[in-house]
């Protein structure tokens, strides 16, 4: 700590995860991570001229979420119903963006109205939704992101590509957008957003141990290895669902009786 | 293990636990914790029960002289006594499921001991900078994927 000011700095800056040609971005820069009251404008050249914003923790040390939507910049879907209400956790052991299991499959829904393509390849499971093909043969994704608005008092909002949850391999596309099961996670009713969203942005914390008011803050602001589109930006995500126009064929929903019990359940495919 | 929003230092017992689907010690499968500190070297104030970055934990807070460094060099010490946790079960890992839990967590949220005894010279330098390709220990899906990674911990 800093004895006169009685402030604490630190900085993280995850870098570029992962190499993806389809959205041209290369990696170079590292990762850093800086602890004191140094020159944070020295070693981020970029501080003082990106775009940036300042959160401020809740009392559980999350960050409240205002709004999540997911779609093309102009026609997006909001995550959640009327009512709810959702915080994140920003965690750097956390690979891609978790959501609580009611978010999570809105997510899917909408991930198989995008093409046939991407509907008829599309296996999730409890880490990953998987392609069958790799990444460059679903151009029809990557003008997708998700956007983020952390408090409803003001207009910012925090764009980050869908393919900066992508990854590349053998003929597969995986997109780390997990489900946080209750009955699997005993961290379940908050969403994650992990190393690959947080690769986006440098976060700068600053702490004031002074006693006065408290003003501890993360500043986020555009790392220059974000993946191309990331912004934080007053622009209000444009609510539609013309991105989201592939009619997914109808699916046979089957009613069965248990008349030992005087109990009948409804099952059908999953999320169309 | 670095955690933006924890609030303290914890590490992992000598005799710790992952309880469960069969009891196994923490070093073990699904949660490879390095498993080597000795709670009856340090006075014990209360139990206390964690949850953070994914972990579960049954824990006791200590108080001791604590260091920070990499390994066998210690950077940094603590000038007086610390509150420190360490963890004798694992009862959750929900995010890192099959990979290192390392030595432990050092928070760097603001009720972090760590706050106490970084940078007391007031220097105006960096009290600590690390440079590293990845911040995980990545499990690829595909064994050809490209591994970036290094290392994100910080040995207590």
């Amino acid at each position: 700590m800093n004895s006169t000011t009685k402030k604490v700095q630190w900085s993280i800056e995850v870098g570029c995860l992962a190499n993806r040609t389809y959205v041209n971005q290369t990696c170079s820069a590292m990762s850093n991570v800086y602890v004191g009251d140094g020159n944070y404008s020295a070693a981020y050249p970029n501080m003082s001229t990106s775009d940036s914003y300042t959160l401020y923790t809740t009392e559980n040390n999350n960050y409240n979420i205002a709004g999540l939507w997911f779609g093309t910049p102009d026609s997006m879907t909001e995550f959640g119903y009327s009512g709810s209400s959702l915080e994140c956790d920003i965690a750097t052991n956390f690979r891609g963006l978790g959501l609580p299991w009611y978010e999570w499959n809105q997510f899917v829904s909408l991930l198989h109205k995008i093409s046939a393509s991407v509907s008829q390849g599309l296996e999730c499971s409890e880490n990953s939704c998987m392609l069958p093909q790799s990444c460059e043969s679903y151009p029809e994704l990557w003008s997708f992101q998700f956007t983020t608005r952390f408090d409803i008092a003001t207009d910012t909002y925090f764009n980050v590509p869908f393919a900066a949850f992508s990854v590349t391999g053998t003929d597969q596309c995986e997109i780390f957008v997990q489900p946080l099961i209750a009955d699997n996670y005993q961290l379940a009713e908050n969403a994650v957003f992990g190393s690959m969203w947080l690769s986006n942005f440098v976060a700068y914390f600053e702490y004031d141990f002074s006693g006065i008011s408290n003003t501890d803050s993360l500043m986020l602001f555009v790392s220059e290895s974000a993946v191309n589109g990331t912004s934080i930006s007053k622009v209000a995500p444009v609510n539609g669902t013309t991105s989201f126009s592939y009619t997914v064929e109808s699916q046979i929903i089957s009613v069965s009786v248990n008349s030992t019990n005087m109990a009948a359940s409804i099952n059908a495919e999953l999320g169309y | 293990m670095v955690s933006m929003t924890a609030g303290f230092v914890q590490t992992f017992t000598k005799d710790c636990q992952t309880v469960g689907l069969g009891s196994t010690a923490c070093s073990s499968y699904p949660n490879y914790a390095t498993n080597y500190f000795n709670t009856s070297t340090a006075y014990a104030i209360e139990a206390v029960n964690l949850t953070a970055d994914g972990y579960v934990l049954e824990s006791v807070a200590l108080k001791q002289s604590v260091c920070l460094g990499y390994t066998n060099t210690s950077k940094f010490c603590s000038i007086e006594n610390e509150v420190f946790i360490a963890s004798d079960v694992l009862k959750s890992n929900d995010w890192n499921f099959g990979s290192p839990a390392y030595a432990g967590i050092i928070g760097l949220a603001p009720s972090s001991a760590v706050w106490n005894f970084v940078d007391v010279n007031n220097t105006g330098m960096f009290a600590y900078y690390t440079q590293f390709t990845n911040n995980n220990n990545w499990t690829f899906a595909e064994p050809h994927y490209t591994v970036r990674s290094a290392t994100n911990t910080i040995t207590l």
